[in-house]
């Protein structure tokens, strides 16, 4: 090996190292010695006013080194990767990294008194960068995976809501076929016993009544079938509200028509458009007109409203009075109290399909009662955006 | 007692017999071994009990971001660990941020404490008109941002540090061998709740005898907040000690127990128990 070259002794070794080098008092902070890497970190100015370790670092510097470093330095240390901040000059900050023992000072005895403290300072800037990358990481994937439980809680509630549906139709279907069987039944009797069967035209009535609801029944289970194959094929467009109206019309005119139900709609033109697949909203709202139609009494009036409220279209009955329990059952069409009190007059199927389409597009149906009086459907649907 | 599921997840340890039961409180940014040289001082007079707030040390009880997204959540912890050691009112012993929770503590409970003694205390860090807490609001955010990209290298700094100490074999008996440990993911939430706080308003209804302890030089808390708390506080009393920095109980801990125990030498009997 070559002799040692005086340009590389020791001392240059320590003034010139990749990091900073500071010795201090454990007992008042004050600095012996700096190498010229912290000097040159932190600028002359900030070298000349720094008497003690803690004056190097910035305010929240100083608060980890009393309450992280120097605890950890009172107790014997060492003390390892302890996050720190150097006040740098032209108040710019730097962090580091810190790294301190203890070494007895030679001027004084025994331990924690008169114990200098050599400190070695690492440029953390690449540390922080890197740091801050794992967390912006960790926070895509906390966020994504509550996104992905969020979309598991969905599709539970879909499973739920099916297996709802599926306990509904169990009840629905049987009443209207129990009519129909039984009063064929009865009427097959009288007409082998010989019976005059004119009188009988109550009963005949009945069945055309029954047969009527289960076809109802059959059109409302078909449509909440299809809604998931609906909602993958759903194609958001801007729409004006007369549109839907106008389709909702043509979907419920058998029902409009049987029940003589006359329909009023008003301030149309000046109805701001919604965001919505065409022909999925048309449909819902075609569902709640047909509910509100078949719970109302012939004869009576259906308002259309368009332009009352951004992104809702309003149905109201005012001859259509329900009460707060007959309200509650119309806004869980699905939930056992409701089903189980309903006859021919109406299965709700046809709110729920409207409430599912509704969500689907992060919309909702509000049902409520109407000021003055009578019954209010609303759906509410997104407005376009700016863009 | 000290079987109590509050005790147990708040890792309560007992040191020295004494009638007298005092509770020593750990500030922010370490554990009960902060204690390690000043609890073997008060154990000779008292019945010392030490704790780790949620988070800290040994302690096992469950964080929980809205509760202790504030003091009163760690003040609610300190009021069950009180009543889960059933000794009567105790001398309360809070250091930092345990000053504030003691004080909050006292306010909701006074009966059960006897004396408040707040090491380097400040009921509100950050500087407002004419208050000054010592720090800007940009500087605790700066903090908060450097705890934040440091979670990680906690890891590294709570590296086991022996604690051998040969004249007092108890001690390393009784507290844990790792010093000044602190859980990262706690670390942030614990420092917002700590430097956001402001407890000005509390300070008049805290009616239990206090004493004040502060340094001449505290970078943390400024001479000026003793002052302000002193006037503030009912019945209290402020000496400025001698020693410097932050923890006096680690730098000073000779100065410290000697002005506690001169604080509370009426609660000590004849027999020095």
């Amino acid at each position: 090996m070559a002799p040692a070259d005086p340009a590389d002794s020791l001392e240059a070794f320590y003034e010139d190292a990749p990091c900073g080098y500071v010795s201090w008092r454990i007992e008042d902070g004050a600095v012996l010695r700096a190498n010229r890497t912290l000097l040159r970190w932190i600028g002359p100015g900030a070298a000349a006013g720094a008497g003690r370790f803690r004056d190097l670092l910035t305010p929240p510097g100083r608060i980890m080194h009393e309450t992280r470093h120097a605890p950890r330095l009172r107790a014997g240390g060492p003390v390892e990767a302890v996050a720190l901040e150097l006040a740098c000059a032209e108040g710019q900050r730097l962090p580091v990294l810190a790294h301190s023992h203890l070494v007895p000072d030679p001027r004084g005895p025994g331990a924690g008194e008169g114990m200098l403290v050599r400190t070695s300072l690492f440029d953390a800037t690449a540390y922080r960068r890197y740091e801050e990358g794992l967390l912006a990481a960790r926070r895509r994937a906390e966020a994504a995976e509550a996104e992905a439980r969020r979309a598991q809680a969905q599709a539970e509630a879909a499973a739920r809501a099916k297996a709802g549906f599926l306990a509904a139709m169990n009840h629905e279907f049987r009443t209207p076929i129990g009519i129909v069987s039984g009063f064929a039944g009865l009427l097959r009797t009288e007409a082998e016993a010989g019976a005059p069967m004119a009188h009988r035209l109550d009963w005949l009535r009945d069945m055309e009544a029954a047969s009527e609801h289960l076809l109802v029944l059959l059109e409302d289970a078909t449509l909440f079938a299809r809604l998931d194959d609906m909602a993958r094929r759903m194609s958001l467009r801007v729409v004006a509200p007369r549109r839907l109206i106008d389709a909702a019309l043509i979907l419920a005119a058998p029902v409009l028509e049987r029940q003589r139900i006359v329909v009023v709609t008003s301030a149309l033109e000046g109805a701001l458009p919604l965001l919505a697949d065409p022909a999925m909203a048309a449909e819902a709202l075609a569902c709640a007109l047909r509910e509100m139609a078949r719970l109302a009494v012939p004869d009576s009036r259906i308002r259309i409203d368009g332009a009352g409220q951004p992104g809702s279209i309003r149905l109201t009955c005012p001859s259509l009075d329900l009460a707060e329990g007959a309200l509650a059952d119309l806004r869980a069409p699905l939930a056992p109290s409701a089903w189980l009190s309903r006859g021919l007059q109406g299965s709700g199927l046809g709110i729920a399909v409207a409430q599912r389409i509704a969500e689907l597009h992060q919309g909702a149906l509000r049902i409520e009662a109407a000021a003055p009086g009578g019954l209010l459907l609303a759906l509410d649907l997104p407005s376009p955006g700016p863009d | 007692m000290l079987s109590d599921l509050s005790l147990n997840q708040h890792n309560v340890r007992r040191m020295g017999r004494g009638r007298v039961p005092v509770l020593l409180a750990h500030g922010y940014g370490c554990d009960q071994s902060i204690w390690r040289l000043l609890a073997p001082r008060l154990a000779e007079d008292f019945s010392v009990f030490l704790f780790d707030h949620v988070g800290a040390g040994g302690a096992a009880a469950p964080f929980d971001p809205q509760r202790h997204a504030t003091l009163h959540g760690y003040a609610e912890d300190l009021l069950a660990i009180c009543r889960a050691l059933d000794q009567g009112p105790l001398v309360f012993i809070g250091h930092s941020v345990s000053a504030s929770i003691g004080l909050l503590a006292a306010a909701r409970a006074p009966a059960l404490f006897s004396r408040l003694v707040l090491i380097t205390p400040s009921p509100r860090y950050i500087d407002e008109g004419d208050y000054v807490g010592g720090f800007s609001a940009e500087d605790i955010e700066a903090l908060l941002a450097l705890l934040q990209a440091d979670q990680q290298g906690w890891a590294a700094a709570m590296a086991p540090t022996i604690m051998g100490n040969p004249d007092q074999p108890e001690l390393a008996a009784e507290l844990e061998q790792r010093f000044c440990r602190l859980d990262p993911t706690v670390a942030v939430g614990f420092a917002r709740a700590t430097f956001t706080a402001d407890n000005r308003a509390d300070l008049p209804w805290v009616r239990t005898r206090t004493l004040l302890l502060q340094c001449q030089d505290d970078p943390i808390a400024p001479p000026a907040v003793g002052a302000y708390m002193r006037d503030r506080l009912p019945d209290a009393a402020l000496v400025t000690l001698a020693a410097t920095g932050h923890c006096p109980h680690l730098s000073a801990p000779a100065e410290t127990a000697a002005a506690i125990r001169h604080f509370l030498r009426d609660l000590i009997g004849s027999d020095g128990r």
